[in-house]
């Protein structure tokens, strides 16, 4: 906040047209770049448009399609883009898709190939339900932290899940495994979610608040939900409790019978915790106690350092009183999010035809959704399963609990995994890196934006000065495409396409790939687990020109940042971003 | 300055804040003031997002920059950065949810302490569509409004009721203000949030001038 905090100078108001950017460059620019490349052999700073037109002029330049070729002519660090115009790659096609699979089902070469291919063209639409949970990692390290009642079986579960890595190096057969309990475990979280709802039931929310302190007084004694989690108990005094706010004595009876398995899923960075246990030494089980613990931060049995800052800062806010957000808060806003989804990204659902009123009002009302009467059917039941996700994502990492923006991430999910399950483990897969968007405290996207200065900055040193001058050099202005990752700013397709180059980008890093071997790419723009960064750069440099000349306050930049919906080429991004990438992956 | 005969007098610009819980209503009001739309699927907000709108008040013409804000409690930390030099609020609530009012006292607490001093507020009661009977009991809205020195409109984006009072009301206590702290309109006084505007935003970039 405190970085983000300026002082908006005047509102110079009239609003000034901006010359729009066309969505791909015309010929006579790249023809002109023609001569750009030639003539200048480093780009000091992004023309507006002569930026990407250089790339096609490289690409035209060489007539090797490799995407790690070196080709002397470039301007772009000795690396052609794989997203330039003539470079272009063809999807990730379903036959190709097959083909990259050995007989037991296992991906060849580590996923090599597989996310070589992703990184350079994306998926075709027919296969994403098959090949996004590879991208999210949705088989790589279960995610598990628990209350009590920690048996021997739900830990040995735990325990294969988390050393079951498998990530791109599955069979089949253990993705099936894991598929199924994954299954179990998204189940669980639904079920209480709806015990939650229905036991709120009737009760608005002053009662459930006025219960606050009687739940609290008596999880001392019994585990009635689980749900209190890292919150409620480093919340210091009963008072201050602003955590779950549901419950009262009838309630936790009614819980009892219910929650078979008093387990707690809940978020843990799987490498946070891999990291941990690998460099303390300790056993998987030692690990797992110690994450069961950590989460309740009253008895402190030296937490993983994910669990001291998620406590600390919780307990901090909760002590401030500053934002009383609590599940019965975010389920509310949830439900009120989930109707007014863009109708446009439902409609693109596969199963959209199938979807009939009966069933739409069904899940409807088991999801407790409301006022939705003037929605299709499909409409109806696309909300009702964000609210499903979007809850038990809610419950699983309560620490963000539930933000506005959320279900901008979750949409494209939804709208491509048929299964809620799928879609929940995908999003948790997205959300390990896109939930710091959504912390209270604003590291995340402070982090972000500036890194969003910083290439800028090294880049375009006449922009950024120019920006200093409004005092817009901290990029406040972008903040909306890195909170939803451009997803208000492209288009569906063009969203799904930069979110799997992202996606693959951000897989290989997390196979090592990008550390060990990935032909040349490695050494002039290896996969990086900020592309959206470069990316948003990127945009903001192709409006330098209009930027520097014409906007003399942040708020114009900002409302030029606004409108860019639907006139942004995602692959003339990309081929920006690739040419930052290779500029400046080293110095940022 | 004029294109066209006679040249009008210049335009004043004011900086318009929207605050309010999530889902009240806040970008359906702008939207419903500035282009005539309503949509019940209107997205959420994040961020903020801004719009312009000219109006004629008392012979003056005004421009409007309307800042809409994210309403999750979450994203309130971002509040300053728009009622910071912002001329007027327009605090909306949503008259079928008591706890959305509530928020709007405490939107009021803050920008009592924060922002400008003599900053012009509006509640704006929101979704009276949505009330069936004929009579809405604003009282005790009606009487914290008077006793915080801002006006109560009942709204409705969705029939469109009560926005275009609620923003010239704005507009009139907006310009009555300069009037008296500035002994006109001149634009030589170089009020923050000022600017001389002189056509349509759409088409022609406007001349810049003292920002």
């Amino acid at each position: 906040m405190k970085a983000l905090r300026r002082s908006s100078t005047s509102s110079s108001s009239s609003a000034s047209s901006s010359p729009r950017a066309p969505s791909s460059p015309p010929p006579w620019v790249q023809l002109r770049s023609l001569l750009v490349a030639s003539s200048s052999s480093s780009s000091s700073s992004l023309a507006a448009s002569g930026n990407s037109a250089s790339a096609a002029a490289a690409a035209a330049a060489s007539a090797s399609f490799s995407p790690a070729s070196y080709s002397p002519h470039s301007d772009r660090g000795g690396t052609k883009s794989p997203w330039s115009r003539r470079k272009r790659k063809r999807p990730l096609s379903c036959r190709h898709w097959n083909h990259l699979f050995s007989s037991d089902g296992k991906l060849r070469d580590g996923g090599r190939k597989f996310l070589k291919k992703v990184r350079g063209g994306g998926v075709e639409p027919d296969i994403r339900t098959k090949v996004w949970p590879f991208l999210l990692g949705v088989t790589e390290g279960v995610t598990y932290s628990k209350g009590s009642n920690w048996n021997l079986q739900t830990k040995f579960q735990a325990l294969t899940n988390r050393s079951l890595r498998y990530d791109l190096n599955s069979t089949e057969t253990e993705r099936n495994v894991i598929k199924r309990n994954k299954r179990n475990d998204y189940e669980k979280l639904r079920r209480k979610c709806h015990h939650v709802l229905h036991s709120c039931k009737g009760s608005g929310l002053n009662v459930i608040n006025e219960a606050a302190c009687e739940y609290h007084s008596c999880t001392e004694e019994s585990e009635p939900l689980n749900l209190e989690s890292v919150s409620t108990r480093s919340s210091p005094s009963p008072k201050g409790l602003k955590s779950l706010r549901c419950g009262t004595n009838r309630q936790e009876n009614a819980t009892e019978g219910i929650d078979e398995d008093t387990s707690e899923l809940t978020y843990v960075d799987p490498y946070v915790a891999e990291s941990e246990s690998s460099d303390s030494g300790t056993s998987d089980e030692e690990d797992l106690d110690r994450m069961s613990v950590s989460a309740n931060t009253e008895v402190n049995h030296d937490p993983g350092p994910k669990f001291v800052r998620s406590a600390s800062s919780k307990s901090d806010f909760f002590r401030n009183n500053k934002t009383p957000e609590d599940f019965a808060t975010w389920q509310r806003i949830i439900r009120l999010d989930a109707i007014r989804t863009d109708p446009e990204w439902a409609l693109l659902s596969h199963n959209r035809a199938e979807v009939s009123m009966e069933k739409a009002l069904q899940y409807a009302r088991s999801v407790g959704l409301k006022d939705y009467d003037h929605l299709e059917p499909y409409m109806i039941y696309h909300a009702s399963r964000v609210v499903a996700v979007l809850e038990a994502y809610a419950l699983f990492d309560p620490e963000i609990g539930y933000c506005q923006g959320m279900s901008d991430l979750l949409s494209p999910i939804i709208v491509v995994m048929e299964e809620d399950h799928e879609a929940f483990w995908c999003f948790v897969g997205f959300m390990r890196k896109a939930r710091h968007n959504f912390r209270l405290d604003e590291v995340g996207i402070r982090r972000q934006l500036k890194i969003v200065s910083q290439i800028i900055k090294r880049k375009d040193s006449h922009l950024y000065r120019h920006l200093q001058k409004l005092q817009a050099e901290d990029c406040f202005f972008v903040y909306r495409m890195v909170v939803v990752l451009f997803r208000r700013e492209l288009t569906f397709e063009q969203t799904l396409c930069l979110w799997e180059v992202m996606w693959a980008d951000q897989a290989a890093i997390r196979a090592g790939i990008g550390r060990s071997t990935w032909s040349k790419i490695r050494l002039h723009a290896p996969p990086t687990d900020d592309l959206l960064l470069y990316a948003i750069a990127a945009c903001v440099l192709q409006k330098r020109k209009l930027i520097i000349e014409r906007y003399s306050s942040m708020d114009e930049i900002l409302r030029e940042c606004n409108s860019m919906a639907g006139q942004l080429d995602v692959w003339r991004l990309l081929d920006d971003a690739h040419d930052l990438v290779v500029n400046l992956h080293d110095k940022i | 300055m004029g294109s066209k005969p006679p040249p009008p007098p210049p335009s004043v610009s004011f900086k318009l804040v929207l605050l309010g819980d999530g889902r009240v209503g806040k970008t359906s009001l702008v939207l419903r003031y500035v282009n005539d739309v309503f949509s019940d699927k209107q997205e959420a907000t994040v961020q903020a997002s801004y719009l312009t709108k000219r109006l004629v008040v008392e012979g003056v013409p005004i421009t409007l920059s309307i800042w809409d804000t994210a309403g999750q409690e979450k994203f309130h930390a971002l509040g300053p950065i728009y009622y910071r030099d912002a001329d007027a609020a327009l605090l909306v609530y949503d008259i079928t949810d008591n706890d959305t009012f509530l928020r709007v006292t405490k939107w009021v607490k803050e920008l009592k302490q924060m922002a400008n001093k003599d900053i012009v507020m509006a509640i704006a009661a929101n979704k009276s569509d949505l009330v069936r009977s004929k009579h809405i009991d604003t009282h005790e809205p009606a009487s914290y409004a008077e006793s915080i020195g801002a006006t109560l409109f009942v709204t409705s984006a969705k029939a469109g009721t009560g926005i275009d009072d609620i923003f010239s009301d704005i507009a009139k206590r907006l310009l009555e203000k300069r009037k008296n702290s500035s002994d006109g309109l001149s634009p030589a006084h170089p009020k923050k949030g000022i600017l001389i505007v002189n056509d349509e935003p759409e088409k022609e970039p406007p001349p810049k001038c003292c920002s």
